[in-house]
């Protein structure tokens, strides 16, 4: 029973492995439209948790309704945790500081895979990503991948974040930092 | 459309004396004392030196009886629709067929002027400024008039800054904003299109010889200018100055935000501790009055690039009391002018 637990477990693990790895899959095909000309950052410690929004808004720029499936970092190093992706209404976020789900409960998170955004529409949706590193550095976050169902068709697209973010060691005793709700 | 004929030449009433006496000169964001210092009203920049209803400005007085459509002899041809070629005047008329047509160019005056090519705005425990490097790239506009005294804005040529000793404005606050200038020589040109000989000398000297087409003034931007009498090429007003601290007052912080409502709220963003933001893409703001010669108010807006990034950096503070939020915390609450900040917004201001 124990080993059979064990097995499920292992099967369990190399199939998040899998999917994390693989992505939901689909095409490439911009369906929001790419915000470039920006750059931003911020400076933190390694116990902090870091909420980066997605450039607002998600402008659906083609004629079909385009739902939300997943959105993750491109191209990060193993110190770069994704803690949680999630969506809220109301205002979006710029880099702030704190976790937002224990933090913010007039805030509250939604599953992407709540996000409808109309034809040519912006959306009144904000993902926002939830960020630690476990290790000192400058940590270039270029983009995001958003993946996406629309018209019948599964589909992803890259978005810019341009971010920069500089970790130090968190000295012992050292408090996650709060900056604020959105 | 409409053909605006020549008109009777009125340069002449062009002086400095009567250009000084105008409220587009007393009043233009760029006006500077005897040392070459700004003390103009920011503010003046966002509007724009008064128009007829035809919208001309008028360079030395005030004249709300222009008509752009009455020619030199009096015709109206406010109603009279050209199709077609609307240059035809500039045909050769019968006799002048193997004539040359040619514009010739008269340098009436040249003068320079501070030039507001962008912003930058400050709050409680930020830094930031604006750049403006070499390569940097701005739009100003070219007035066009008919007699020399009534002009209208009519189009955009680039403004290249070629000096590499002006960067523009870092570390500049906290609680300040200001409008960042370039010196830029201008041009009074009096432009003529003639028919003249072709077999002898290309001037134009009004006799038989000669045939006038067509007479239009053009004040136009010419390069970075610097006199070398120690004056700054770029200039800003120094942080915590009265110009830094009255910008800063009516667009940032609580009245900023009130002042911006709703934009303010629609395009509003939180950053937290430590974290900075730089817009570099897309346009600044379309200032209508960036610079005045009398009332003429000369349009400018700047590319942004990442020769003309507006950038923010803030520190760690907490407030006590965050009028946004309505709590302690330690957001930095931005927004931009007509957009989300990172959304290419002309300007971003910040509580």
């Amino acid at each position: 029973m124990k080993l059979i637990r064990l097995i499920g477990l292992g099967l369990t693990a190399v199939l998040m492995v899998m999917g994390c790895s693989s992505g939901p899959g689909g095409g490439e095909g911009v369906v929001f439209a790419v915000h470039t000309g920006f750059l931003q950052g911020s400076t933190n410690t390694t116990v902090d948790v870091v909420d980066i929004g997605v450039p607002w808004d998600l402008y659906n720029v083609t004629a079909h309704s385009v739902r939300l499936r997943a959105v993750s970092l491109v191209s990060v190093p193993g110190a770069v945790h994704v803690l949680n992706v999630y969506a809220h209404q109301g205002m979006g976020v710029g880099i702030i500081e704190g976790d937002l789900l224990k933090l913010c409960r007039q805030y509250p998170p939604y599953p992407l895979t709540d996000v409808l955004v109309p034809p040519h529409s912006d959306s009144t949706w904000k993902v926002v990503l939830a960020i630690t590193f476990i290790k000192p550095g400058r940590y270039q976050l270029g983009r995001v991948k958003i993946y996406y169902t629309t018209n019948g068709h599964q589909g992803w697209q890259y978005q810019n974040l341009n971010t920069i973010i500089y970790v130090k060691a968190a000295r012992q005793g050292t408090k996650p930092e709060f900056s604020g709700c959105p | 459309m409409t053909v605006t004929p020549d008109q009777a030449d009125l340069d002449y009433l062009d002086t400095e004396a009567a250009e000084e006496g105008t409220y587009g000169y007393m009043n233009s964001p760029t006006l500077t004392d005897a040392n070459d210092n700004i003390i103009g009203t920011p503010a003046n920049a966002y509007t724009s030196p008064p128009t007829d209803s035809y919208g001309y400005q008028s360079i030395a007085g005030s004249d709300n009886n222009y008509n752009p459509y009455v020619s030199a002899d009096g015709t109206d041809l406010g109603n009279v629709s050209a199709t077609g070629n609307t240059d035809v005047s500039c045909n050769a008329p019968p006799g002048f067929e193997n004539d040359v047509l040619i514009q010739f160019n008269y340098l009436r005056w040249d003068k320079w002027r501070y030039t507001i090519v962008g912003e930058y705005h400050i709050n409680w425990d930020g830094t930031g400024g604006l750049s403006y490097e070499q390569g940097a790239t701005s739009n100003i506009g070219t007035d066009v008039g008919a007699d020399g005294y009534h002009f209208h804005f009519d189009f955009y040529t680039t403004y290249s800054n070629t000096d590499s000793s002006a960067s523009g404005v870092a570390g500049a606050g906290p609680y300040t904003a200001g409008q960042v200038s370039v010196a830029v020589k201008y041009y009074k040109i009096h432009s003529i299109w003639a028919w003249v000989p072709s077999n002898g000398p290309r001037t134009y000297d009004a006799d038989a010889d000669d045939h006038l087409c067509k007479s239009r003034y053009f004040i136009i931007h010419g390069r970075p200018y610097d006199p070398g009498n120690g004056f700054m090429y770029i200039t800003w007003p120094a942080p915590g100055s009265d110009a830094s601290h009255d910008m800063w007052s009516q667009d940032d912080g609580t009245n900023g935000f009130r002042n911006d409502f709703p934009r303010s709220y629609h395009y509003l963003a939180p950053y937290g501790a430590n974290g900075f933001l730089c817009v570099m893409s897309g346009k600044g703001y379309t200032y209508g009055w960036a610079a005045s010669f009398g009332n003429v108010g000369i349009h400018a807006e700047t590319d942004h690039s990442s020769d003309t990034d507006q950038c923010d950096y803030w520190k760690a503070g907490t407030r006590k009391f965050d009028a946004i939020s309505g709590k302690k915390d330690g957001n930095h609450w931005v927004w931009g002018s007509n957009a989300k900040p990172r959304d290419n917004p002309k300007i971003f201001a910040n509580y």
